[in-house]
Formats: structure tokens, C-alpha cells, sequence
């Protein structure tokens, strides 16, 4: 699968992380406009309650499946069983956008419940090609690849907005920007998050993340760890306002997966994304009808 | 910033770093993260991974958390993690082997009955996550009556949901009380004695519970292998020659223990 494909993705507006705790205030209070993201993980069971109230979801909103369990630069192929339970909900769900992570959590059978990173060199790139091409040939669609955030500086031949850009190139994924994981990975490891988001062409974006993140207990400033348990810092939301910029206007997510608030608390963080996509739609929209009457 | 590979190989980097999460043994770190001044930040991998793993099995197994309380949980969940590490990524069926591992490792404490409510939130979870059955009704009796069929030759079975558990102590009634006030009276009991329950998920998507008579047993096991109602009649009258088929069976119907086989 080396072509990217034409299937209308998410659209361009705010999407929220969605918990099934949210699911009744989700139908019933939501704006037109919004779509919502959830781990497929969490809903790979039998059916019930839950499983019915995704597909009630489905039914009136665009949808994403955000896989966090695939391993797909690990040393172990994703395994089948997994791959099938999460083909069986994309056709179930026929999601906007399926996306993973660039990273590993799974080796010898052990599931590591984390994702963790892979050091940047060309041996880890072709494991993370082969496990692209692997997961996108098995769930029969093209997927979005996420970039990690970084604790520890990894062993690494190249920059990681290099690294993903080639892979996207390799295997015709498209590129999930999440810019809280950039800018943790800026502040923990001094990398520039600017230089980073400058390097990625536009057109591999199909998505940008942005979420909270706290400090470390022990560590405090010197270790900022990505918990998705508090609101969206202001460096964060600057850091979306220059990818938007640089990328023009994306469908952006804001994910919460710890310490949830009420709905209408997320809905009000949405809105400021939402407003930072129609800002992005004005500026370009302006570019070209400048271009307009230059040409006319 | 550009750090050269000091592992032989990715392979290596994988089998170290594995090491690491598994053991916390920082010495594995050298490989991974050769550059880096202090491992410390490596930790949040390792709490990252024994949190998650924790939590989950927090999530399947709510009322043995609340019997025992946090701290001890967090304890026990650990043990179990390091010898039963996660396999999927999905968590949600995560934790399966819990009840005999607290049988194992807790019996010499006087503590045997928490296998019994493990046995009860694994019950739970299961019929909450089953997958959705096609419930027998009265329309499908008389349906079947009409086509000129004895009901007792209708061949029926449990709904995918349904779980018959048969635990060593009388701790239905407090996993009950538990699960729904979050809290125990000072003076429960928990008596040693087998009792056989049912767990399923009604056509209002809610578990239920329901604690079964020997008889009722027999009845509900030769239903779930997917029998007729005359052959299920005939395993509960051995037990008990007086049994009341009749209003029994309508019970069951009434809350959706049967299903369409």
C-alpha cells in the first residue's frame, strides 16, 4: 500500500477524545460540527452497553479510531488477533481515520502498556515500515502515524520529523502531529520544536493532537510527562497556532484521557481549537482571494 | 541531536529495554538510553507500564479493590503483574487468572472467600462486554405452539451474557452490598459454604445476579449445554421431585435468562 488514498478524511473542525462516561452528554449537547476520537482498544468486546453507544455515536458524528496497542515499530509484527478485532470495528464503525503511534509496546508476548520510544536509526525505520505496511494491509485502510513524546534522548541518525516523513514516504501513511508531544519532547530532550513542525510537509498532515501534560513529581521542570489529565498549556496552543500556519487548516483533536472534567468543561477547550482551525480557514481563504486578483 | 547506536543492534535495544520494564534494574538503561546524564526519567516508563497494568486490573475487579483498600490492592495487583504480564492490548479481558491467584496466595491468611469476589467482578465484567443474544419471548412460544410443536421439545439455551459460577463462600450478599454502596456493615459475615449463582445482562443492558437452589442449578446447567425444555425439566426433578418448573420457567423468561439457541 505505497499510494496515499482518497478517502474523505476527518473534517476541518475540533474533535474531542471521547470516554464512554460522556457518551449521553456527547448526543445530546454536542455543537453540529464536532467529531470524536476513541482507542479501539477499549471497545474490542463482544457488544453491550458500551459497544452500542459508540455505534448510537457513529450514527451523528464523524468518528476516528486512535489505536494505542498495535507496537508497530516493536520487534514483533502486530499480531493477528489484534488486527482482526480492530478490522472487525472499522468495518462496524467505518470510521473517518484510523491512526496509531510511531513507537513499540510489545515484545516476547508481553504487552507493555506504554509507548515507547524507538531509537532513530535505519534498522528501527524498516522494523516501523514493515509494521505500517503490515497493520495497513491488514485493516484494508491507510492509517495516520503519530509522533511520541520523548523522555530520554534516543540512540538516533536522524531527526524524528525526518524519521516519520520518510516512513510516511515508505508506506503511504499519513502523519498525526500531536504539538503537546512535540513540545514535551522540546523541553526534555532541547530539540526546537519549530525547526520540527517546519520540517513536515503539509500534505502528510491529516491531523494534529493537542492535549495537557504534567510535571513530573520527582523531577518537576526537567521532566514533563504527557498525562492527557489537564487542560492544554498556553505553549501548546501557541505551538498549534504555528503548525496551522505552517499546515494550513487541519482537523485538530483535544484529547483527555485523566482527571475528566464535566462535558461542557472539554466542549469550552474544544471551541478554542475550533476557533483556531477557522482562523487558519480565514487566512488561507484571504491568500487566495488575493491570488485571485492578481491573476484577474 | 544526533546520538550514535550503542546496542549491536535494534534487537538488543528491545531485549534491554524489555529487561528494564520488567525488572527496574537501571543497569539494562545503559543500552537504550546510552547518552542520557540520569535514568531517573526513565522511571516514568516502567510506572507508566505497572500503572496502566494496575489500573486495569482495578477496573475488572472493582469490589475485591474496595475489600481490601488501595494500598493492599495496588500490592497484590503488582505480584500479579509481574507474573502474569499483560499479553493484549486490549485490557479489557486482562486479568483472567486473578482468582486463583488470590487463592494461591492468600489462603494461608484466612482470606480464601476474596477468590469468591474475584470470581463475582470477573462474572460481571463478562456479561457487561458479551456480545448481544436474540432473547426468547412470548410471541416465539406461541409461534412455536401455533406450528403444532410441545413447548417442552423447544430446545433453548443461556443468552452469550450468562455466566454460572459456583463459589465456596456465601459472598453474593456483601459483593452485592459493596457494589452498590461502595462500603460494608462492621458485622458481615462470610460463611463457608458453596453457593451456585447466575450472572447475565438483561434486555436493559442490566447485570443481574441471582443465587440458584440445587434444583434451579440442574435446570440452568442443562440449559446452557443447549437442550430442550423437557430434558432441563427432567435434571431439575432429580434433584428435587417437587420442583416448580412451571413458575421457574417463567421467571426466566420474564428476565431474559433465556435465549434463542
Amino acid at each position: 500500500m505505497s499510494k496515499r488514498n482518497n478517502r474523505p478524511g476527518l473534517p476541518l473542525h475540533a474533535g474531542l477524545g471521547l470516554k464512554p462516561e460522556h457518551f449521553s452528554d456527547a448526543e445530546k449537547h454536542s455543537p453540529k460540527n464536532i467529531w470524536f476520537e476513541v482507542h479501539p482498544e477499549n471497545y474490542m468486546i463482544g457488544g453491550g452497553p458500551r459497544l452500542r453507544g459508540l455505534l448510537s455515536i457513529r450514527e451523528r458524528f464523524p468518528l476516528s479510531l486512535h489505536g494505542v496497542g498495535a507496537s508497530l515499530g516493536g520487534p514483533e509484527l502486530t499480531d493477528n488477533a489484534h488486527i482482526s478485532a480492530l478490522k472487525r470495528l472499522v468495518d462496524l464503525l467505518q470510521p473517518q481515520s484510523v491512526s496509531e503511534h510511531a513507537v513499540w509496546s510489545r515484545a516476547n508476548g508481553v504487552y507493555y502498556a506504554d509507548l515507547l520510544p524507538l531509537p532513530r536509526t535505519r534498522d528501527a525505520m524498516q522494523r516501523l515500515v514493515d509494521g505500517v505496511n503490515h497493520f495497513q494491509e491488514g485493516i484494508g485502510r491507510q492509517i495516520l502515524l503519530e509522533n511520541p513524546s520523548n523522555y530520554l534522548p534516543v540512540i538516533s541518525e536522524m531527526d524524528e520529523a525526518d524519521f516519520l516523513v520518510s516512513i510516511a514516504k515508505q508506506t503511504g501513511c499519513g502523519l498525526l502531529v500531536d504539538v503537546n508531544n512535540i513540545y514535551i519532547s522540546s523541553q526534555n530532550c532541547d530539540i526546537d520544536a519549530t525547526e520540527y513542525i517546519r520540517a513536515i510537509p503539509a500534505d502528510l498532515v491529516g491531523e494534529i493532537h493537542i492535549a495537557g501534560f504534567d510535571v513530573d513529581p520527582n523531577l518537576e521542570q526537567r521532566l514533563l510527562i504527557d498525562s492527557h489529565a489537564a487542560d492544554v498549556a498556553p505553549e501548546v496552543w501557541r505551538l498549534l497556532d504555528l503548525a496551522l500556519a505552517q499546515f494550513g487548516p487541519k482537523p485538530v483533536l483535544l484529547e483527555r484521557d485523566d482527571n475528566l472534567p464535566e462535558y461542557p468543561v472539554l466542549l469550552e477547550e474544544r471551541a478554542l481549537a475550533e476557533k483556531a482551525i477557522q482562523h487558519s480557514k480565514a487566512i488561507l481563504q484571504n491568500a487566495t482571494n488575493n491570488d485571485d486578483r492578481r491573476c484577474a | 541531536m544526533m546520538i550514535d547506536a550503542a546496542p549491536e543492534s535494534t534487537k538488543d535495544y528491545f531485549e534491554s529495554f524489555s529487561a528494564y520494564l520488567q525488572s527496574g534494574d537501571t543497569r539494562y538503561l545503559a543500552d537504550v538510553f546510552p547518552q542520557a546524564e540520569s535514568h531517573a526519567a526513565a522511571a516514568v516508563y516502567r510506572n507508566g507500564f505497572l500503572r496502566a497494568s494496575i489500573d486495569a486490573l482495578r477496573n475488572s475487579y472493582p469490589v475485591v479493590a474496595l475489600l481490601v483498600g488501595n494500598e493492599y490492592f495496588d500490592f497484590l495487583a503488582k505480584a500479579y503483574v509481574e507474573q502474569h504480564p499483560p499479553r493484549q492490548a486490549t485490557f479489557i479481558a486482562y486479568g483472567e487468572n486473578v482468582p486463583k491467584f488470590l487463592q494461591q496466595n492468600l489462603e494461608q491468611h484466612n482470606l480464601s472467600y476474596l477468590e469468591d469476589f474475584a470470581r463475582l467482578d470477573q462474572a460481571w465484567l463478562h456479561a457487561y462486554f458479551a456480545g448481544d443474544s436474540t432473547l426468547l419471548c412470548e410471541q416465539d412460544i406461541e409461534l412455536w405452539q401455533n406450528a403444532g410443536h410441545a413447548i417442552e421439545n423447544m430446545s433453548l439455551c443461556l443468552p452469550e451474557s450468562a455466566r454460572l459460577i459456583t463459589l465456596q463462600h456465601q459472598v453474593c450478599e456483601a459483593w452485592l452490598i459493596l457494589k452498590s454502596t461502595e462500603s460494608l456493615p462492621d458485622n458481615t459475615q462470610i460463611e463457608s459454604q458453596i453457593e451456585h449463582l447466575l450472572i447475565w445482562r438483561d434486555a436493559t443492558d442490566q447485570v443481574r445476579v441471582r443465587a440458584l437452589q440445587t434444583a434451579e442449578h440442574a435446570f440452568v446447567i442443562a440449559l446452557q449445554t443447549g437442550t430442550t425444555i423437557a430434558h432441563a425439566a427432567s435434571c431439575a426433578l432429580e434433584m428435587d421431585n417437587a420442583f416448580p418448573i412451571l413458575s421457574f420457567f417463567s421467571e426466566l423468561l420474564d428476565t431474559d435468562i433465556l435465549a434463542v439457541k
